[in-house]
Parts: structure tokens; sequence; C-alpha cells
């Protein structure tokens, strides 16, 4: 009887080889995480306590300098504006859109959801580009429109939308393109014995589309969320490169994370600087955190 | 003094006994207006090679704190085209500015025209620059359709609104209203102060955006953007170029370097147009007042291991006749400028043979408080009006309050 044993009948030992595995395939992730997401985090909040010229202990005078600065809320205000525009346009645009094509034959939703990926395809630096122009009522295909409203320059465009509106446009177009693929690809998980099922009881496209469809890809769209909210309060480049258009539309103080590098590479202030990443590192992480656990994202159904 | 003239004999025969050594090596940031003369020196001179990096001059105060940082790659030389670089690469968080009042002998300070060199001069005593040119505001004026409508040249403030009235109904323009640097120099002419030092202080500024001559200037534009003599473009847009090609430039209030570096290259107008006239003045003034725009600067690194070759180079870049001569822009250098004065008078593109001279006479207005600070005031006013379509007047306040907060956060004290 006890020849046929198998090579890891003890439970236990079989554990601990699994553990083993375990850690070997996460060492390379976890190497990476080390050197460059824990480390750097570590030496900032290091830093952010230190005069950097003298490397002297400061305490919390970084810290009370970067608070102190009256550019600080505006750029709060700059920033979470911009955030829930944006979010408002990623969830009700995406979820519309990827339903919308659910709906339509394969090949036509397929053809249709390639075209709206093309615009992600661009980089949000050349989006800024891009826009510079469609902003600029002499060159805009939009030109008519601009004038019609009595915005006679880029200036006035830019002035009447606002930034945050002008930045959440830009951003709205590099992103939906990816997400609108990423949702379209949750929605063909839904079995189609489900939807049949709901047909049969009588629902139309749009019941479908609202009461079954949506329910089960929510978490996708709120995975979407939660990336774009990290990605959207450390904004940077879409503000910063502004500049190119002239003098007259450079705002180097526009976001937080602007602020961050105005301290360290305009004040050459890098106790500041590393203060004020370490603070909005602070915040994203606590958001996230009240957004995972708050929906129990986690949690298996 | 007896010491010194001993020391640069023997540094020069000491320069002169390497000359067939291995070269000394220097680093140097430029923008791509100064690589040419960089490259002139390193041709002229066998006893330094030159290793020229491009950089874009709104890019280089962020680049050279990383350098400085790393302590790799730091320049010994940069061209700052924008003379807040002064200010910030001269603080204890970024000192990157050699002091060149004990390096530069008196006579080369004295070559340079009065008053250029105050930018680089500190409340004490330093010297962190020499000059490339003088970039004040004078007034350029379209000749033919001058004559055409039979105007006179402004002297005034008052007389170019006039003429702003007359050009609005021709459909032409005579400036820019959005542009923050010339708005602003019509606004400093009036009497704005957008944050000045105080007399004698490193880091007291005053502030004052409410006098009545600041108001009455903050009024003239708004009225000259509402009757659209001054264009709601600024001049290097596209709408404002194709304007200018259009015919529709009456005149503008522009700095030195506008035809050299403007008018001719980029609007590309015909021979025989463009002519100049000194700074404008309010009726009320005595003398006008000018801000500039650029007018850059060559300063040197303090940690270079070759403060010689550094400032040797400086010195050429900012001095030498045959290289200044040529330039695009107005030699800060009165030798050179003299040379440049020439070439300009014997121009057939100008209007007019009196160009320089206009240049020249107006270089004494120059506002004694163009230099550098570590607050952008241009910023602040691109921020301000670009906020809403309120008036100027309007927003005089909020420029100031605005001015203040940046003053402060880069570590100035506000003087009531």
């Amino acid at each position: 009887m006890t020849q046929i044993s198998a090579p890891n009948s003890d439970p236990k030992k079989r554990r601990r080889q699994d553990r083993w595995f375990i850690i070997a395939m996460m060492a390379p992730y976890l190497a990476l995480l080390g050197f460059f997401g824990i480390a750097p985090v570590v030496y900032a909040i290091g830093l952010s306590f230190m005069d950097t010229i003298d490397w002297v202990f400061w305490g919390f005078t970084n810290y009370e300098f970067v608070l102190n600065d009256f550019r600080l809320i505006e750029a709060i205000q700059n920033v979470f504006t911009y955030v829930a525009i944006w979010l408002t346009m990623m969830v009700v645009g995406i979820a519309g859109l990827s339903l919308m094509l659910d709906a339509l034959p394969d090949r036509t939703a397929s053809v249709l959801r390639t075209s709206f990926f093309l615009p992600g395809a661009i980089t949000s630096s050349a989006i800024v580009i891009l826009w510079l122009f469609l902003l600029d009522p002499a060159v805009s295909p939009y030109g008519a429109l601009f004038e019609a409203l009595g915005w006679e320059n880029r200036r006035q465009v830019v002035s009447h939308f606002g930034y945050p509106v002008v930045f959440a446009l830009m951003a709205y177009l590099a992103y939906s393109g990816g997400w609108i693929v990423v949702i379209g690809g949750a929605l063909k998980g839904i079995s189609k014995e489900v939807v049949e099922a709901a047909h049969v009881d009588g629902a139309n496209q749009f019941q479908i589309a609202t009461r079954v469809k949506l329910p089960m890809v929510w978490r996708s769209l709120a995975l979407m969320a939660i990336l774009s909210f990290a990605n959207g309060i450390q904004m940077f480049v879409e503000p910063q490169l502004m500049s190119l258009a002239g003098s007259t539309y450079s705002r180097p103080d526009w976001s937080v994370n602007q602020l961050a590098f105005q301290y360290a590479f305009n004040l050459g202030d890098f106790g500041a600087s590393a203060a004020m990443s370490t603070m909005l590192l602070g915040v994203a992480i606590f958001i996230s955190l009240c957004v995972v656990f708050g929906t129990r994202f986690y949690k298996m159904d | 003094m007896k010491k010194r003239i001993l020391l640069t004999t023997v540094a020069a025969a000491l320069a002169a006994g390497s000359a067939t050594a291995d070269p000394v090596k220097l680093t140097v940031w430029s923008d791509t207006a100064r690589i040419e003369p960089f490259k002139a020196f390193d041709a002229a001179h066998d006893n330094i090679e030159l290793d020229i990096v491009t950089v874009a001059p709104p890019d280089q105060t962020a680049k050279l704190q990383l350098a400085m940082r790393s302590g790799d790659d730091v320049p010994d030389v940069i061209f700052m085209a924008e003379l807040q670089q002064i200010a910030q690469l001269s603080t204890r968080r970024s000192n990157y500015l050699m002091d060149l009042s004990d390096k530069v002998d008196a006579t080369v300070v004295d070559s340079f025209l009065p008053s250029s060199l105050s930018p680089c001069e500190t409340g004490d005593g330093r010297l962190l620059c020499l000059r490339n040119d003088l970039a004040h505001f004078i007034t350029w004026y379209n000749k033919p359709k001058f004559d055409e409508l039979g105007l006179a040249v402004p002297a005034t403030w008052e007389e170019f609104e006039k003429i702003g009235e007359v050009a609005a109904q021709n459909g032409m323009i005579v400036g820019t209203g959005t542009q923050p640097t010339p708005v602003m120099n019509m606004l400093i002419a009036g009497g704005c102060e957008p944050g000045f030092l105080v007399e004698g202080s490193t880091d007291t500024i005053k502030i004052d955006m409410a006098n009545d001559g600041c108001v009455a200037a903050a009024g003239m534009v708004d009225r000259m953007r509402a009757n659209g003599a001054l264009s709601p473009h600024g001049p290097f847009e596209p709408s404002f170029v194709t304007d200018v090609k259009d015919g529709k430039l009456l005149m503008f209030n522009g700095p030195t370097w506008f035809g050299e570096h403007v008018m001719r290259p980029l609007y590309e107008l015909d021979g025989g147009i463009v002519a100049a006239s000194e700074s404008l003045k309010f009726q009320d003034q005595e003398q006008p007042v000018a801000w500039s725009w650029g007018g850059g600067v060559f300063g040197g690194y303090h940690k270079s291991e070759h403060p010689d070759e550094v400032v040797q180079l400086i010195e050429w870049m900012t001095t030498d006749t045959g290289l200044q001569g040529k330039a695009t822009t107005m030699p800060a250098h009165a030798d050179s400028s003299a040379v440049w004065k020439d070439r300009v008078a014997s121009d057939p593109w100008y209007a007019a043979t009196d160009v320089y001279d206009k240049m020249e006479a107006s270089a004494p207005y120059g506002h004694p408080s163009y230099a550098g600070y570590r607050f952008d005031i241009m910023a602040a006013f691109a921020k301000i009006d670009g906020a809403s379509d309120d008036s100027i007047v309007d927003k005089l306040a909020d420029y100031a309050a605005e001015i203040e907060n940046s003053a402060k956060v880069a570590g100035y004290k506000i003087a009531n």
C-alpha cells in the first residue's frame, strides 16, 4: 500500500516548496520595487527633514515653507478641478462608449474601437502641441466657432475654457482610447447566456446595458478611476508644456507636482521639493486606500 | 594694481609657454544664437578647446541645478538669455556664478557702454557676469506708411495713442496687447513698479502698482487694446506675423534687437521700410523710461578648474569687436558698438541711416532697476492677464498681490 506515494505527499513540505516558488517568482518584482519604488521614497522622506546645503536636520522647516507657499492652495484647487472634470468625462464617456460599442455588430464595433484608440497612440506631450493649434482661432478647424463666440485669440480661448477644462480635454483624448479597449475586453467576458436570458425576459438594449452589463464591469471602471485619479493628481506634463506657446501661456506653478519641480530646480531647494512630494504621495495613497476599501474592491463575489 | 599687472604678465607668459601643450578643455552651455560665436572663439584660440552644449534658455536653471547636484558635467561658462538666471544662480542654494570683480580688469569693465553692466553688479559689490548686448525698448516704425498717412514720428505716449487711433481706422496695428514684456514696458514707462530692489539693498523690494502714472499707462493700454491698435496676438504668433506680412504693422515699441532678429528674418520685411526713433515718454515726464527685453550675459562657474580661461572666454565673447560688430544684437561693449553702428548705418535694408543713433540716444533711458530677480514679473503678468477679460486697470491690484507673493516665496522682503 505504502509504495504508491506521490513525491510530495507530505502537505507541510509541499506548502514550504510552494512558498519558495512564490518568492522566486516575485523576486524580480520585489527587487525593482525596492530599488525604484521604496528606496527613492525613503530617500525623499529623509531629505524632507534636512537642509540640503549644509546637511543638518531641519525638523519640519521644509514642510512649513511648503505649506506657507501662497501657490499651494491655488495649485490644489487647479488639480482637483481638473481631476473632477477629467474623471467624470472618463467614467461617463468610456462606460457609455464601451456599452454602445458592445451592442453593435462585432465588425463595426472593432473598426470604431480602433478609431477611438488612435488618438491615444499620441503621447500626452505631443497632444499638448496638437491642442495649442486647436485652441488658436487663426489655425484651428474650430476657428469659426471661436470667432462666433467673440474669442479672437488663443489667450481668450484658453481663458474662457479655463485651464482645467483644456487639460481635461487633452487628457481625455490621450487616455480614453486605451481604456475603451480594456472595458471592451471586460464586456466581451460577460457570458452570452446572461445577456440572452435578459433579452428573453423582455429587457431592451438600454436595460441590458445599464442593469446587466454595467454592474458586471464596474470593477474595471473603478480600476480605471483609481489609476486615473493617481495619474491626475500628479499631473505635470500638460501645464509645463504650455510654455511652448510662449510666455503668455506659461504656467510653471499650476499643479502641485510643478511646485515640487520649481522648488528643486528653480530655487535649488531639494528639501522643500522632497517635503512636497512626500505629502503628495501620502494623499495619493490615502485616497486610493479609501476607494479600495470603501468599494471593497478586492472582495470576490 | 602693480601686483595684478605682474600676475597677468606671468599668466600671459605661462599661457604662451603652454601654447604647444594640451589645450584646456572648457564646457560651455549656449543658446542657438551663441553657437557660432563660441565656435569662432574655439577657432581663434589654440590654448582652449570648447565643448559646446546647446541648452534652451528656459531650461537652463533646472539643468544646472541637476548638474551641480550630481557634480558631473557642470559647464564652465554659460550664456544667460534670461536675466533672472543671474539672481537664481547666485543664491546659497544654487551657487553657480563666479564673482568676476577681482578677475576682470577695471579697463575692461569701463569699456562697456554706461550702465550696461548694472544687471551684473550686486548690492554688495560683486560682478557676476559680462553683458552681451543692450536690449532697451525703442520705437520702430514703418517709414513709407508714416509718409503715406502724413504722420509725424511720435515722441510721447500720448502721440503714440493718437497714431494708434489712425492705425485702427486704417486696419493697422501699432504693437501687441498681450505679450507680457512689451505691455509691461508701457506700464513701467508710466511709473508702475512691479517689484524693484530698494536702493542699496540685496533682498528688499518695493511694489507700487497704484500710482497715478501707472494707472494712466494701464488705461492707455486698455483703450488701445479695445480699439484694436494693439494686436490681441503676441509678435511671434502666426496671426501677428500674417498681419505684418499683409502690410498692417505701422509701428512697434520693441527692443533694440527687434529689427535684426525679428522684423528682418521672421517678418521678412522689404528694404526701405524700417526706421527707428527714441524711446517714448509721457507728456509730464522729463525724459523717457525704457524697460528692456533680454540683453543676455555671460557668466562662469565659481568652481571651474580653469578660472583664467573662463575669464578669457567671457571677455572675448563680450568685447571682441570683430565678433560683436557682426552680431544681430546691439553690443554692450562700446568699441564693438561703434563697429556695429557703421554696419547698421550703411545697411540699405533700413529706411534711415540713424537707427543706431536712436538706440544709443535711448540707452541712458534704460531703467536702472532692469536686473535679475528670483521671481518672474512677466510670468505673474501672464497669469493675471490671462485669468479674465477685465481691463488691466482693474487687474493692477491683483498683479501687485501676485508679485508680492512670488517675491516672498523667493525670499525677498517687501518694503512699504
